[in-house]
């Protein structure tokens, strides 16, 4: 970027010119700040401790990641195992694990105690061997606990050796701190656990594309003296996973400048290994085929109906606004909750194959698609997009973020491509389904001025030009924009607005609506009446984000341009009349 | 806080200490780092070396220890001496040798050298105050850009504005900062 060399100058200069570039040009990052210093606090205790400390291996202990030589299957469901896991909370596990990394073991086993637990007798018994298909597990034995996603204590159980130690890497499991299920619940449960058939998995699991699992899982553990136990019920799978094994302690580690203001920051950082090394996390899993809408239902019923908070991993269709691109269609739609279930249902019925080399296969075999659907929507600066492209024998579908890069040109995050072939209708249903529900709106929505009665128009925006705003000057501007020819355009990528009017609907602050007026690339008057959301700085409303869809019938959201280069410079004179 | 304070704050309250001495001199710890490993380190090898800067001043900056200099010296030159080390470390990463007279060689002050530099100097000091006449938000947003390298959107993020906005902004200013350093190159 010839720009970035411009100040190439500035680097490697002598005291005076970095006196100046600290003075009045500092570096502006308060989360880099803190993550130095407390890096530096790190180095200066690990400096101070005379304590022998383990290193561990900072890129593998990582929960999710499994060297593995065994059947597919198996990796598969340690892998979904382990990352059902991080459902109980654990994503800022990560980011604490890599900050404790290097802290003290302790030579003597602390007494480690969680979130008060009530006073209960439990009889411990070692995890059984199931006879013929019964129960694998004692549920009212352990003291099971759910993790808690919003515990700043990360727990960490390892397997294996480091790579530094002459292992593979470790690999375990990654989980946030949890209450103790009551023993009358945990016995409520073993009952019913204990009147369930318990079979096998077979060896084939279900191998879905990963943006099209529900993420619909929870899971409990037990962590009692050396026993631990992990159960994870997966909802995609229809499986729990259960994993058995000795452990000991090898750190407890408190971070004394913990900051709660940090939503990713751990308090405390529990870390155990299995006591023998030389076991691979899936010498002790094991994994059943459940009913898991009737497991879901039975701990609705005993924890309460918000029991299984959702977490719809970041890569699932589900939990995208996606707009779609239909062929033939000037306008993009966006698509609702009953549109992505629909889109999800056909899509999982299928069986797919994982592409590796989507290029090729694209020009090989879908040149001559029938018909393809384009998803995509823009979520802080990434676009997501999702395709799904169909020939006469095969159906393909891509998933891909992507981020623009300095120079503002996009590049992939992330991309990941599927085929199948026994459903090569998937497209039309879904094509065919859209259009049934949604062609209110791709068609032309005339700009509706009586908005502006509906409005209780505030003040100007805080970030954009300043008037007084009364009735009157709105019904004058009103006037002003009723003498205009307004056409409805998609093009707002440019949209430079800085008149920015607030009001609101039936005196709601949550229905918030903003009049916008500037100029469109081209140099045209543009307005657009915007639902937005709004946040509060100094008792003034101040809007952070459009809310999206556009309705159905009116002209929120939507985007008018006039050809008059008069308009622009009229409105300006209303408003500061 | 002054050296003597400093002093008596690290022997009553260490913890106190460190974050206060930490939050006065991390600008300018980062901005010594930074100016030297802008085009060979990462953000995290940046990140590395000022944490090491600090821990190193909080393990030898004592009276016990018996550096009672200026602080703020103190700090400079071991934010110097790690940040040329950094260098040394991340070259040798990258290129089996380095000539002499090549560009990658660590420049030292040489009589030859003196006049070179204070002329970059000058020029330096010329961009910063034509940076700065071009006024908030622009100088902010121009340096965090192209010489912190930050990203359009975290940009937006501290100066309330949009991602496009800022890149209009961006180009916009740019156009005018070079036609301020070229006015100045003409004498006028």
């Amino acid at each position: 970027m010839e720009e970035k060399k411009e100040f190439d100058i500035l680097e490697n200069t002598e005291q005076s010119v970095i006196d100046r570039l600290s003075e009045e040009f500092p570096p502006d990052d308060a989360e880099e700040k803190e993550k130095v210093f407390r890096m530096s606090q790190e180095k200066l205790n690990k400096a101070n401790n005379t304590s022998k400390f383990t290193e561990t291996d900072e890129q593998t202990v990582s929960g999710v990641e499994v060297v593995c030589k065994r059947p597919l299957w198996k990796k598969c469901l340690s892998m979904a195992a382990a990352a059902a896991i991080l459902i109980g909370g654990a994503a800022g596990g990560f980011k604490a694990y890599k900050h404790f990394s290097n802290t003290p073991t302790i030579s003597d086993k602390e007494n480690i105690t969680e979130e008060p637990t009530t006073e209960q007798t439990t009889t411990e018994q070692p995890t059984t061997e199931p006879l013929n298909n019964s129960c694998p597990f004692d549920f009212a034995a352990h003291e099971f606990s759910r993790p808690d996603p919003d515990s700043k204590t990360a727990i960490f159980v390892n397997f294996g050796k480091s790579e530094e130690e002459g292992g593979d890497g470790r690999t375990g499991f990654s989980l946030r701190g949890g209450n103790v299920i009551p023993l009358e619940k945990r016995q409520e449960l073993a009952d019913f656990f204990n009147s369930l058939e318990w079979e096998e998995a077979d060896d084939e699991p279900k191998v879905l594309p990963e943006f099209l699992y529900t993420y619909e899982r929870f899971c409990f553990y037990s962590l009692s003296d050396d026993d631990f136990i992990i159960l994870n019920f997966d909802g995609d799978q229809s499986t729990v996973v259960l994993t058995s094994c000795k452990v000991r302690l090898e750190s407890d580690y408190t971070d004394e400048n913990y900051d709660p203001s940090d939503k990713n920051a751990m308090n405390r950082m529990i870390q155990y290994g299995a006591v023998d090394e030389t076991i691979d996390i899936n010498d002790v899993t094991k994994c059943y085929k459940i009913d898991y809408d009737l497991i879901k239902s039975k701990m609705n019923e005993i924890f309460g109906e918000d029991f299984i908070r959702s977490y719809n991993e970041e890569k699932s269709i589900l939990n995208r606004e996606w707009e779609i691109e239909l062929p033939f269609e000037y306008y993009p739609i966006t698509l609702n909750k009953e549109d992505n279930d629909f889109i999800y249902n056909i899509l999982r019925k299928c069986k797919w194959e994982k592409l590796d080399d989507t290029s090729s296969f694209i020009e090989e075999n879908m040149q001559n698609s029938i018909s393809i659907i384009d998803l995509s929507c823009y979520e802080d600066n990434i676009r997501y997009s999702f395709i799904i492209m169909s020939s006469s024998d095969i159906t393909f579908i891509g998933y891909g973020e992507w981020q623009p890069n300095d120079d503002g040109i996009e590049e992939p995050v992330y991309t990941s491509s599927w085929i199948n072939k026994d459903n090569i209708n998937a497209v039309q249903q879904i094509t065919d389904y859209i259009n049934s529900k949604h062609s209110e709106l791709t068609k032309e929505v005339p700009v509706d001025l009586s908005f502006i009665d509906r409005v209780d128009w505030l003040y100007s925006a805080l970030d954009t030009k300043q008037f007084d705003i009364t009735d009157d000057k709105m019904q004058k501007l009103k006037e002003c924009l009723g003498r205009y020819d307004w056409k409805m355009t998609d093009d707002s990528n440019y949209f430079g607005y800085d008149i920015g009017i607030i009001g609101t609907t039936d005196n709601n602050n949550d229905s918030i609506t903003e009049l916008r007026i500037g100029k469109a690339w081209d140099g045209k008057t543009m307005i657009c009446f915007a639902g937005c959301e709004v946040t509060d700085i100094d008792g003034k409303l101040a809007v952070t984000n459009i809310r999206e869809p556009k309705s159905e019938s009116d002209c929120l959201n939507r985007f008018y341009v006039c050809d008059d280069e008069n308009a622009y410079s009229e409105i300006e004179k209303i408003l500061s009349e | 806080m002054t050296d003597q304070q400093a002093r008596e704050l690290l022997k009553s309250s260490p913890q106190k200490a460190h974050r206060l001495i930490f939050d006065e001199y991390y600008n300018y710890v980062y901005t010594i780092v930074f100016n030297r490993l802008r085009s060979y380190a990462s953000r995290e090898d940046i990140d590395a070396c000022v944490s090491d800067v600090f821990s190193d001043v909080f393990l030898h900056y004592s009276t016990d220890n018996g550096y009672s200099g200026d602080i703020k010296g103190f700090i400079a030159a071991i934010a110097r001496n790690r940040s040329v080390d950094m260098f040394r470390k991340l070259r040798v990463r990258s290129v089996n040798t380095v000539p002499v007279d090549g560009e990658e060689a660590l420049q030292l002050p040489s009589a030859d050298k003196v006049d070179e530099l204070a002329e970059k100097a000058e020029t330096c000091h010329a961009l910063l105050d034509a940076v700065k006449s071009l006024g908030e938000p622009d100088s902010y947003i121009i340096m965090q850009k192209y010489y912190y390298g930050r990203k359009s959107a975290d940009i937006a993020d501290k100066v309330g504005l949009k991602p496009e906005a800022v890149r209009k902004r961006l180009s916009r200013a740019m156009d005018k900062l070079k036609k301020i350093l070229t006015d100045i190159g003409e004498g006028r």
